[in-house]
């Protein structure tokens, strides 16, 4: 990718700024309709924002990535969350962020939905391990079993959307 | 090559979904194992019983004189019914937590929960 070019540079900061604003709507939508009613999971949530986030590694680069989720956590807390709940996020949006960098990098046989399942897995390990950090109470880790089958369905769900996209923009076009 | 990860589900995506699975389970199963359910601790002046906190049951005592009937339900121990004065046992309710007691004082029957872990109370008052 060409980044030197500053119209280059202006239209991605533009799209990365979309993709922000996608996330948060995402993240919005999640904090009005609680799923609490129908999965007896404390603090699960699908992820969805996950979905921006890989479309900006998928149009762009993992640095996009980073750029928009960790904007996303920070503004997210600031909307609809605490203290508590922004550390949390963060660490699993760095966890995350961590593992979507490494299979940029490495690009194993596997489309976006494998990337989206262990951007989940990562995501809700990172929180739970500042979870069980934060409150010294190490039970708290024999929850992993079901955040992980939790994230097995909400990283497929996610990761489905990014490859239908990135199917149908092809290679070279550009959100912005 | 500008990107290599594939928009078309790949055999990687399969293995992923499958090792995340097998991670949930083997988890499970390694959780279940460890889980220590607990003892009850019923001392009287006869002796001390035991038995265990995660196998429902309901045991009778007999001590000076009174009767007592020790139920344990759901992980957790309480005196359904003793013939004593005050019923200060029987009120008590249930205790499930490490360190918690139930004491019947005509009886002088003390019934206590121990657990290998730590409790997850920050404190037990007496």
């Amino acid at each position: 990718m060409r980044i030197g070019s500053s119209p280059d540079r202006t239209k991605r900061l533009a799209a990365d700024a979309a993709l922000l604003g996608a996330a948060l709507m995402l993240s919005w939508l999640e904090a009005v309709v609680p799923l609490g009613g129908w999965i007896p999971l404390p603090g699960a949530k699908l992820g969805l924002a996950n979905f921006a986030v890989l479309l900006a590694a998928e149009r762009y680069s993992a640095a996009d990535a980073a750029a928009v989720s960790f904007a996303r956590v920070a503004v997210a807390a600031l909307l609809f969350g605490s203290v508590t709940s922004f550390a949390f996020s963060l660490s699993g949006a760095i966890l995350a962020w961590a593992a979507l960098a490494l299979l940029c990098r490495f690009r194993p046989p596997m489309s976006w939905i494998g990337v989206s399942l262990l951007c989940a897995a990562a995501h809700n390990m990172g929180q739970l391990l500042c979870a069980a950090l934060w409150l010294h109470e190490a039970a708290l880790l024999s929850y992993a079993p079901a955040l992980l089958l939790f994230a097995a369905a909400s990283g497929t769900l996610t990761g489905i959307p990014v490859n239908l996209i990135s199917a149908r923009l092809g290679r070279r076009e550009r959100i912005a | 090559m500008e990107r290599g990860i594939s928009n078309r589900p790949r055999a990687g995506d399969a293995a992923v979904l499958g090792a995340l699975l097998a991670a949930a389970l083997i988890l499970f199963l390694l959780a279940l194992r460890g889980t220590d359910g607990g003892t009850v601790c019923i001392r009287t002046p006869d002796g001390t019983e035991r038995v265990p906190l995660d196998r429902d049951g309901t045991y009778t005592v007999v001590s000076l004189g009174h009767t007592l009937t020790v139920a344990v339900e759901d992980g957790a121990v309480r005196v359904a019914a003793s013939d004593c004065e005050n019923q200060i046992c029987v009120k008590s309710g249930a205790i499930r937590r490490a360190g918690q007691s139930i004491v019947c004082a005509p009886a002088q029957l003390v019934i206590t929960v121990e657990r290998e872990e730590e409790t997850d109370a920050d404190w037990i008052l007496p």
